[in-house]
């Protein structure tokens, strides 16, 4: 028992004998200690930074889920009274709401509709809470938007008020009056597709007087239960799979994919995204960390290797080294979680609270990207990140052999005993001669500077190249404005929200071009036509109808939509004279399973007549603004009867812009099924993406940058400090003051050159490749490429500026100390 | 014979009040052309502190140290610079020689921080004299104690100084190297015409000088 006492004695004893060995060496390297802590702080809080606002994306994103798309997973369309009881009765099943489709409303120009909704379902589409007064419950209460109330002739509805609503139950009946009592008022300040034609919601006593028991087919919304297995792969397979345990048809299972992505596969992007960054950090921390310490060792090899002459063992050298790394990261860490963290805080507050303004989206639920796990993993990797630099530096101090060291001086390991030199001497060679000495350790030096720039210099193509003005362009191809038709293409619980549909009575029609035309101010109206096709072809995948999109894009649209990721033929009069059609999107062109050549048969939707069509499959466009395309001439051939407009741009004179704006928004009111986007708006909306695009990437290359530099403060430091006798051999011999801080400038200089021919020599393709593969994929204002000078510029700038600071302050720090302190200084 | 350096009243002190330490006491040398002169002291006796105020590698806390004429503290730092790779030859104990320069290099520095090509065949001819020839590609670190210590004299001689201060540069050599080295530095201090004042603490090597000058406690006095 004492013998084990004291053994353990023993034992706390060496541990502290070593820790305070550890503790004394990082104080007598004070600069070293400070450079190792500032590189340990800042990875750890660019690491904690990446990790929290990843995090907090994720949060977001879930927690906003329902308000951004419906709280619910999918749909079960046409579903009867059986049925819903055997969806309540499920356990799979929670938040289970339905509603109904109760009939059209009379409404001039306008669509408007009734519909019954439970409670339940309300809530899962957004509607509940935004309800002045209760959901309807007596068979003659309806509650519906200011909006709806106006179009039925109330111009101040209250709750109890009456309002009379013509309606029919199909088409098959005659429109009736029915009185009804307002119970609640809609806020109709949010868009959502429920309002894409004026609803007025019912009772469901009103809707069963309506409709005969047998005629009876409602919608069903829910959740999945907490409780069932579920993730981003298998979440569609188990809701269809539930549904046809409850008889419900595949087709009339809509998925509300927004939702699922956002609750099921929350981030899977946005994860890799993170855990990609955070692995460039940690590549160039590690590196960073390991050459400081490896100079270090350098300096300090015949201290470690006296130890070893007193009897210290390999473990023990190697738990000093370790002990003086994980002192210096306990410094380190905690800072770097406090600053990361706080960083993230304000980050993500502005990136969000600015993101709502710019996309006008308001009353989400603010997340706090905090979160104690989150701290926990980066701190872990920090320590590891530490761990693994300390590896080979550990390595080597266990390897000294204590003669050696002992002996040991830098430039001896050189196996060179001679040096050709020349015949005279001057600042520059002297320079030359003490860098090229230390091959290894500049070499080194300039490689890891090299990479934090050379990875400045590749993504510095991306975020120079992001070009404001053609992503606005892109979203509002002419002029000022763009009025667009807002409907889908195969919307079956309200048909009458489809493109066919629509266009059956097109808003943006011919009369209201000639209305837009008449604005004062107007100078010119811009229109393209886009209307709905069934694909008749064995080789589309869905099963049933197959409606997709066609526009009809004129010769200079062609060549601009042709310009980027196309594929097969995209000559306009190559594709004009043979009547030819292109896939709109080539990414997904292998998944729709339609090949070159291919003949593509469709009938065009025309208004009320259907058309056929044949057309050869000549290629695909990178984007295009509808599934398929053809050309202006062969839309122009077709001799179409119908309206088919489906976005119409208008050109102002810019000192009438906002007048003219007034005047679209007047004739848009009271119509549906169009919505007004501005360039305005646009821009601004492109400002905030690429500019928090902008500072997201420079804010990360500039913390990597500065990690970087730290090692290069490092370099220059060890390398000052370890020659302070030979730099006061050099001045005691007559180097001037002027001629010191001039061979320090030019070592500096050196490093920095070196740094930039290997930033620019790596970079430069690296970044080009980057951008084409960046732009082939879409990424925000990709255009055209040019070289981004100002940011290189900018990066030069950067690293001379440091550097020239380092080596101004490092050579008046020399001068601190008398010539004679110097030349008698000892390592 | 011209007097090349001279001191007036030159005083050295570290600390204040009662930790005071004078380590160079109103020393008033006067050194001629041509004069190899040697100071002898125990350690400790403020010897090498007397040189490096003669050449300008310390500042004085009283007194002023002439050479060739000249007040050399009255000089600013770059302007007594650019006079000591001119005008003092040194050689250290520690030899001090730039180690990632060779020894030619090394020789001509001086001369280089100077923007001055040195004349080859004076520099050839130190270089024979000290019998270093064979070594002048050679790095420091590859090179015996004595065989460094030779370089560091022909440094000194390469700009042709009006005065070689030597501090100790025996020191770190054994006794026959050390005979080699004395050997050496007398017999070129002669050929060139050189001026040296070279601090040791050995008596038996302080007797090849012209004249021997004796520190004690700071306080310098002829040896009689």
């Amino acid at each position: 028992m004492k013998q084990k006492e004291n053994r353990n004695y023993k034992k706390a004893r060496h541990k502290k004998t070593i820790t305070n060995l550890a503790l004394s060496n990082n104080k007598k390297n004070r600069s070293r200690s400070v450079l190792i802590i500032l590189s340990i702080f800042l990875s750890t809080m660019l690491l904690t930074m990446i990790a929290e606002f990843g995090y907090g994306m994720i949060q977001h994103n879930r927690l906003n889920a329902g308000t951004f798309c419906g709280n619910y997973c999918a749909v079960f369309n046409r579903a009867g009274e059986e049925q819903y009881e055997t969806i309540c009765r499920r356990s799979e099943f929670v938040h289970v709401g339905r509603s109904a489709y109760v009939g059209e409303v009379n409404c001039d120009e306008a669509k408007a509709g009734l519909l019954w909704m439970d409670e339940e379902s309300a809530k899962n589409n957004n509607i509940y809470g935004k309800i002045e007064g209760r959901l309807p419950e007596k068979e003659n209460e309806l509650v519906a938007s200011l909006a709806f109330f106006e179009k039925m002739g109330v111009l101040k509805p209250e709750i109890g008020k009456s309002v009379t609503v013509p309606f029919r139950r199909d088409n098959q009946s005659k429109f009736a009056e029915k009185e009804f009592v307002i119970s609640g008022i809609l806020d109709s300040g949010q868009s959502n597709d429920f309002q894409k034609t004026y609803q007025g919601y019912v009772s469901r006593a009103f809707y069963e007087s309506v409709f005969p028991e047998e005629m009876r087919r409602c919608s069903v919304t829910f959740r999945l239960n907490d409780s069932l297995k579920v993730n981003g792969n298998n979440v569609e397979e188990t809701i269809q799979e539930l549904g046809a345990l409850c008889g419900i048809e595949e087709k009339n299972v809509s998925l509300n994919s927004m939702y699922l992505m956002w609750m099921y596969d929350p981030g899977t992007e946005t994860i890799l995204g993170c855990v990609g960054i955070s692995l460039i950090v940690i590549l160039v921390s590690i590196v960073v960390i390991f050459n400081i310490f490896q100079v270090g060792i350098v300096q300090k090899i015949q201290e470690y290797g006296k130890l070893k002459a007193l009897g210290a063992t390999r473990r023990q050298l190697k738990q000093v080294i370790f002990r003086e790394g994980m002192t210096l990261a306990a410094a380190g860490i905690p800072l770097g979680l406090a600053g990361g963290s706080l960083l993230a805080e304000l980050l993500f507050y502005n990136f969000i609270v600015t993101g709502e303004k710019a996309v006008g989206q308001v009353g989400m639920v603010r997340v706090s990207v905090l979160s104690f796990p989150i701290l926990l993993l980066a701190a872990a990797v920090s320590f590891l990140t530490v761990w693994i630099s300390l590896k080979k530096p550990m390595r080597i101090v266990a390897s000294i052999s204590p003669i050696e060291a002992v002996r040991y001086q830098e430039n001896s390991r050189q196996k060179k005993a001679v040096r050709q030199g020349s015949r005279q001497v001057s600042v520059l060679r002297i320079t030359f001669s003490n860098l090229w000495a230390n091959k290894r350790r500049t070499l080194r030096t300039i490689f890891t500077m090299g990479l934090s720039c050379v990875l400045f210099v590749a993504l510095a193509n991306l975020a120079g190249n992001m070009d404001r003005e053609h992503e606005v362009r892109s979203m509002i191809e002419h002029g000022q404005f763009l009025i667009e038709l807002d409907c889908s293409l195969r919307d079956e619980a309200y048909p009458e929200n489809n493109l066919d549909e629509v266009q059956k009575d097109n808003p943006l029609g011919r009369e209201f071009q000639e209305e837009l035309e008449a604005i004062p101010g107007v100078t010119r109206v811009d229109v393209r036509y886009l209307f709905a096709a069934e694909l008749k072809n064995a080789s589309a995948q869905n099963e049933g109808r197959d409606i997709t999109s066609i526009c009809a894009l004129n010769r200079e649209e062609f060549e601009r939509y042709g310009a980027n990721s196309s594929v097969g033929n995209v000559d306009y009069d190559e594709v004009a004279a043979e009547d030819g059609l292109l896939y709109g999107a080539s990414y997904f062109l292998e998944e729709s399973g339609y090949t070159l050549g291919e003949k593509v048969q469709a009938e065009l939707q025309d208004g009320g007549n259907k058309v056929p069509l044949e057309g050869k499959m000549m290629g695909a466009f990178g984007v295009a603004p509808a599934a398929w395309v053809m050309t202006e001439d062969t839309y122009r051939k077709l001799k179409l009867e119908g309206e088919l407009e489906g976005q119409l741009w208008v050109t102002c004179e810019e000192s009438e812009k906002i007048q003219v704006e007034a005047a679209i928004r007047e004739l848009m009111s009271g119509k549906s099924h169009m919505a007004l986007k501005t360039y305005d708006e646009a821009k601004k909306q492109v400002d905030f993406q690429i500019q928090s695009m902008q500072i997201c990437i420079y804010a990360f290359l500039g913390v990597i940058g500065l990690i970087s530099f730290m090692n290069m403060a490092n370099t220059i430091i060890t390398g000052v400090v370890t020659r302070k006798k030979e730099l006061g051999i050099l001045q005691a011999v007559g180097m001037t003051n002027r001629q010191l801080n001039q061979m320090l400038q030019l070592e500096g200089m050196l490093f920095s050159a070196g740094t930039i021919v290997i930033a620019l020599a790596a970079g430069s393709p690296m970044g080009y490749g980057i951008f084409r593969y960046a732009k082939e994929k879409g990424f925000v204002g990709l255009d055209v490429y040019h070289v981004p000078l100002l940011e290189i510029g900018a990066m030069i700038g950067a690293i001379v500026l440091l550097q020239v600071m380092l080596s101004w302050i490092l050579s008046r720090n020399l001068r601190k100390e008398s010539l004679v302190e110097r030349i008698n200084y000892q390592n | 014979m011209e007097t090349i350096l001279k001191t007036e009243n030159l005083c050295k002190y570290y600390g204040k009040g009662e930790n005071q330490v004078r380590a160079v006491r109103d020393a008033n040398i006067a050194i001629k052309r041509g004069e190899f002169v040697t100071v002898i002291g125990k350690s400790g006796s403020g010897k090498s502190t007397l040189l490096h105020m003669l050449g300008g590698l310390d500042y004085p806390t009283n007194g002023k140290v002439w050479i060739g004429g000249k007040d050399i503290f009255s000089m600013k730092e770059e302007e007594l610079a650019v006079f000591r790779r001119r005008k003092i030859g040194f050689i250290f104990q520690a030899f001090n020689l730039v180690s990632s320069i060779n020894v030619w290099e090394n020789i001509v520095l001086p001369l280089g921080l100077d923007g001055k090509e040195p004349e080859q065949e004076f520099v050839e001819d130190i270089i024979k004299t000290l019998g270093i020839e064979n070594k002048i590609h050679n790095l420091p670190n590859t090179l015996s104690g004595g065989q460094q210590q030779r370089t560091a004299i022909a440094r000194a001689l390469a700009s042709g100084p009006d005065i070689i201060l030597a501090d100790e540069p025996t020191g770190n050599l054994d006794s026959r190297t050390s005979d080699e080295v004395i050997g050496l530095l007398r017999m070129s201090a002669q050929k060139y015409g050189q001026t040296i004042v070279m601090i040791t603490h050995d008596e038996d090597i302080a007797q090849i000088a012209d004249r021997i000058l004796v520190i004690e406690d700071g306080k310098v006095v002829e040896q009689g």
